[in-house]
């Protein structure tokens, strides 16, 4: 359980660099520094509402994060149960089934290429995010599939 | 894999959560062993039997291996 706990206090620590990190860039951005790479027209008009929108949806997720480690680190009866959660052998198996770790792997580089790509190409940047948007719907759907056989 | 932990469970007026606390799962893992959906590892086996006081073999019924 302390082993957990410590892990728990790495990912918050994570968690608040990356909101660091992340707020840095949409302030450099909001400088306009990033405003000459920016494609033109209406794709580059879409381009900068998916930056918006990516940004204001990546700081919510984070925050709510940051929330619910700190909440769980402050009451054991909740520290237990999402150590049960985490470790418990049948969400295990669903997770192996599902391909849940490869998921996870594939959809942040697949996603962070498709913004990259978007200053170049918005055919490249849309198959990206076509690609990305159907690997989150393939996982949800094994997982919503092995989590009723099992 | 049939098992008594239903039987087990209830003979013991003991609620799934609070068998799952004790055995370290969540209550879906033992509602998925009660329904025979899901297989339980060595050590969970383990630590139910254990948690009754019985064997393994008095928990899980192995008479359909093989």
């Amino acid at each position: 359980m302390e082993n957990y706990k410590k892990t728990l206090q790495n990912k918050l620590r994570a968690t608040a660099i990356m909101l660091c990190f992340g707020s840095a860039v949409f302030i450099i951005g909001q400088q306009g520094y990033l405003s000459k790479f920016y494609p033109q027209g209406n794709f580059g008009d879409f381009f900068r509402g998916f930056h918006a929108g990516i940004f204001i949806a990546l700081v919510i997720c984070l925050i709510a994060s940051a929330a619910r480690i700190g909440a769980i680190l402050k009451d054991e009866k909740q520290l237990k149960a999402d150590y049960i959660k985490n470790t418990d052998e049948r969400n295990l198996k669903i997770s192996e089934l599902t391909g849940y770790k490869l998921y996870k792997s594939l959809i942040t580089p697949i996603i962070v290429a498709s913004i990259a790509a978007g200053y170049f190409s918005s055919t490249v940047f849309f198959t990206l995010l076509a690609v990305s948007a159907f690997i989150v719907i393939v996982s949800f759907t094994r997982w919503i599939y092995y989590n009723k056989i099992i | 894999m049939k098992t008594k932990i239903k039987e087990l469970r209830k003979q013991n007026k003991l609620s799934q959560d609070e068998l799952a606390e004790a055995v370290d799962v969540t209550r879906q893992t033992i509602t998925s062993l009660e329904c025979e959906k899901y297989t339980a590892s060595l050590v969970l086996a383990y630590k139910i039997a254990h948690y009754f006081n019985l064997t393994i073999e008095e928990v899980f019924d192995f008479s359909d291996i093989n």
